[in-house]
């Protein structure tokens, strides 16, 4: 009950007195198989919903007692507030069955009419006593475990909640940092050909410079949500793959074939950069020619990403970090419903495929 | 005196980079130039150079795996070349070795390379400085990346580059070890406890005073004589496991 906003506080009260309204109807329907004259049914109504309207004002004194000083578990040291517990509530059905002997004797069922005696209600306060005290002693435990497994409920949510948000964020954060380990790399071997070229061939360095800076504009305007359409990764990869080809100076051809309605398809962002540049350092940069290819499909929920290269074929136990780090990423992006395939032709090239889910819970955990 | 020099990087740019440099310099020839680790240790013992341009990040064996194979007291004076590698330049600054980060310019250039000379000049000549301890930066870096994942063997005059797990096992022999490999074998000048000290312990083993085994290529173990037992290998190699290295053996069995 501690924190009472508007909407929800508003719901809380109607729970809190229909449930007390529900167990006046019920005990009126007990009282009728005592008294069972139709025409006494309203009075009897009327007697059992003041009574249990008493027993709830009553209620409310548990509830903040039990608010303010809760009980945290069994242990023997907690025994002051079980005490204190036991207590208050036998004081509120003592003090809730005095009001109700009252209200009894005041809607007056047997038509005795006559001003409130007091004689009267000492002679049956006894037997009301022993006919209702333990019931109702009940129904005040039971009001405040139900409070005490709202409480303990409402905790645990809230642990849960900030536990995965934690998650999350840990996630992304984690994910930014592979993300980024990859970058100063390629960037200042890039600075260092274009000074390289600077002296050789001008326009190449030009061209380079231009192609480097379409890379950090694409680079920079990255996502924060990590995930991008296809369209944009493989617009990423070909500013990278621009700067290669100056790189590798026409020793590299590059196929690309995806089939036109993947385009859509969210990837995370950055993810076949690692896998491209690998093939071009393993597969193609001691070759006089080199041949890439990169292609989209689909097999039913899955999306088939593919990098292959011609060159002297993937060794396994043979791992870089630009792999080992594509595999961190993408499994704390899909959590292992992804699946990472390498495969090694000696002398022949390396197909690289990566079967990533499609259905939108992929999308809305990254 | 002219200084030999020696370019080493994966990078076709790169290397034209510092041949650039280099050729508005009167005093250093460029013998060389190595596109990666394997060459480059064939060229510095082939070419002797004086002076050479070592790019850390290469595949396969990298700047470090060079110095590891040559051997840091037979290197001639290294100037490193990187791009971007923390954990390379934290082991340089505390070493105080000089190294040039990509991209440089004209004027670093040759404010490393007068260093260099420095290395090279005779004492007589009255400018000498020692040269870096790249013995005490391998052991340095060795802390942090204990285990060797590759060696280089050299087989005639070739090398060859053996990767650790490939290794069955290793027999010694005199002053060299035998590293058995695939149905092929490689004599290498290395001692058994300077190798062991090198190998991942969760993979190599001593089991013999004359044996290092792989443990993932053993099949099965069988009684022997006087508390000695028979280790027998995947491809059907008999070894002996003494009672001196029972114990240790017995901490994985």
């Amino acid at each position: 009950m501690s924190d009472a906003s508007g909407g929800g506080s508003r719901r809380r009260w109607v729970w809190y007195w229909g449930l007390w309204g529900l167990l006046g109807l019920y005990m009126t329907t007990w009282d009728y198989t005592k008294y069972p004259v139709p025409a006494l049914i309203p009075r009897l109504l009327l007697l059992n919903l003041l009574q249990t309207g008493v027993w709830g004002v009553l209620g409310l004194f548990l509830v903040w007692l039990a608010d303010r000083r809760p009980l945290e578990s069994f242990a023997r040291r907690e025994w002051r507030t079980w005490a204190l517990h036991l207590a208050a509530s036998v004081f509120a059905t003592v003090l809730g069955l005095f009001l109700a002997y009252v209200i009894l004797i005041l809607i007056d069922l047997d038509g005795a009419k006559g001003p409130l005696d007091l004689a009267k209600v000492a002679r049956g306060l006894p037997s009301f006593y022993r006919a209702y005290f333990h019931v109702v002693l009940l129904f005040m435990w039971a009001l405040v475990a139900a409070f005490h497994s709202l409480r303990i409920y409402r905790k645990y949510k809230a642990r849960e909640v900030e536990s995965a948000r934690l998650e999350a964020r840990f996630a992304e954060a984690q994910n930014l940092a592979l993300r980024m380990q990859l970058q100063p790399h390629f960037l200042f071997n890039t600075l260092h050909s274009i000074s390289a070229l600077i002296h050789s061939d001008p326009s190449a360095a030009d061209s380079m410079i231009g192609c480097l800076g379409d890379f950090l504009r694409m680079t920079l305007e990255a996502p924060p949500d990590q995930m991008v359409p296809l369209r944009k990764e493989l617009a990423f990869i070909e500013s990278y793959l621009a700067i290669e080809r100056i790189r590798f100076q026409d020793r590299l051809t590059i196929r690309l074939e995806v089939l036109p309605d993947l385009l859509a398809v969210k990837v995370p962002s950055f993810i076949l950069q690692p896998l491209v540049e690998n093939a071009l350092q393993h597969g193609l940069s001691d070759r006089p020619r080199g041949d890439l290819t990169l292609r989209a499909r689909r097999d039913s929920d899955l999306l088939l990403l593919e990098v292959q290269d011609n060159g002297e074929g993937f060794v396994a136990g043979r791992e870089g970090v630009g792999l080992s780090n594509v595999r961190a990423r993408l499994g704390l992006l899909y959590k292992g419903r992804h699946r990472i395939d390498i495969l090694g032709m000696p002398g022949r090239g390396t197909l690289v495929t990566l079967r990533l889910p499609m259905d939108p819970a992929a999308e809305a955990s990254a | 005196m002219t200084l030999r020099a020696l370019i080493v990087d994966d990078e076709a740019l790169a290397r034209q980079r510092i041949r650039q440099l280099l050729e508005k310099v009167a005093d250093v020839e460029v013998v060389g130039e190595c596109a990666n680790g394997v060459e480059a240790v064939q060229a510095i013992e082939d070419l002797e150079p004086d002076l050479v341009f070592l790019d850390i990040q290469m595949p396969e064996l990298d700047g470090f795996g060079v110095i590891e194979a040559v051997g840091a007291d037979r290197m001639p004076a290294t100037l490193f070349v990187t791009a971007y590698d923390q954990h390379a330049l934290r082991a340089f600054e505390v070493h105080a070795l000089d190294y040039l980060l990509k991209p440089f310019d004209a004027a670093r250039f040759h404010l490393a390379l007068a260093r260099a000379r420095r290395w090279c000049a005779r004492e007589t000549q009255g400018q000498a400085e020692p040269r870096p301890d790249l013995a005490a930066l391998m052991a340095g870096l060795r802390q942090e990346r204990p285990w060797l994942d590759r060696l280089l063997v050299k087989q005639g005059d070739r090398h060859i580059l053996v990767k650790a797990s490939a290794i069955q096992w290793i027999e010694a022999e005199d002053n060299y070890v035998r590293l058995h490999v695939e149905g092929t074998s490689y004599l290498v000048r290395q001692t058994m406890a300077g190798l062991l000290e090198r190998l991942d312990p969760k993979t190599f083993r001593r089991i013999h005073r004359s044996a290092i085994v792989n443990l993932d290529c053993i099949r099965e173990f069988q009684a022997w004589t006087s508390g000695d037992q028979l280790v027998i290998m995947r491809d059907g190699t008999r070894l002996t496991l003494s009672r001196t290295y029972r114990d240790q053996v017995g901490e994985w069995l």
